[in-house]
């Protein structure tokens, strides 16, 4: 699932492992979160957008077409 | 962050617990070793048994004491511990492993049941030792080739 992960980490200036500290995660995660190789749970997707003060569409990108390859 | 330390050192706990218990089995495997004097198996076993408890214990200790003072690496091993990604990783992994070994088993137990009843050839205690440790490394082999091949993809 794309993401804008990666860009609202950098612009809060953080690295990837104070993201991850900060959201409960391995550093792992966040770049498999960031490269979009891995969804995440409702919980975890919920604790990104609320620590960016964004809702969980505006950091995630639903696509119909990934949902049904997947 | 207190909450973090509180929780390594409970971790702790089952270490100092698996060490009291190895410590007893090993000694009992000595006392055993020097009492009886025919016995039916090598009653070292016992004692390597404990040995085994012994080392796990010290093991779990020395993995949660690292970080027992940092609570910053307190925090990071408990993510690790219940990041949600391992998890994922760590049960389709284990799922597959699961699967082979049931396979495996299943396979062993049909070829020796047939091999009583005389449809197929008698497995040499060798043979049989050999397929015991391919049920058990087998399984261990896939577990590790799946948790890489998810990692690598998820």
């Amino acid at each position: 699932m794309d993401n804008q992960l990666e860009n609202l980490r950098l612009k809060k200036n953080m690295t990837q492992q104070e993201l991850a500290d900060l959201v409960g995660v391995s550093r792992q995660t966040i770049i498999s979160l960031e490269r979009g190789r891995y969804n995440p749970s409702i919980l975890l997707a919920y604790r990104l957008a609320r620590l960016f003060e964004l809702s969980i569409e505006d950091v995630f990108i639903f696509s119909e077409e990934e949902a049904i390859n997947e | 962050m207190n909450n973090h330390i509180d929780y390594i050192k409970k971790q702790q706990k089952p270490g100092y617990y698996m060490i009291g218990a190895g410590i007893v089995t090993a000694v009992v495997g000595i006392i055993l070793t020097g009492v009886i004097s025919n016995p039916s198996f090598n009653l070292r076993i016992i004692t390597a048994l404990g040995l085994l408890f012994i080392g796990i214990g010290v093991g779990r200790i020395i993995k949660y004491r690292l970080t027992a003072s940092d609570p910053q690496a307190a925090a990071r091993l408990i993510n690790t511990e219940r990041d949600e990604r391992l998890k994922l990783l760590r049960d389709r992994s284990g799922f597959r492993a699961y699967v082979i070994s049931g396979i495996l088993a299943y396979i062993l137990l049909m070829w020796v049941s047939f091999a009583d009843s005389g449809s197929l050839p008698r497995l040499s205690d060798d043979a049989l030792w050999f397929a015991l440790v391919a049920v058990m490394v087998i399984p261990a082999v896939v577990f590790i080739a799946s948790y890489l091949y998810e990692d690598k993809h998820n």
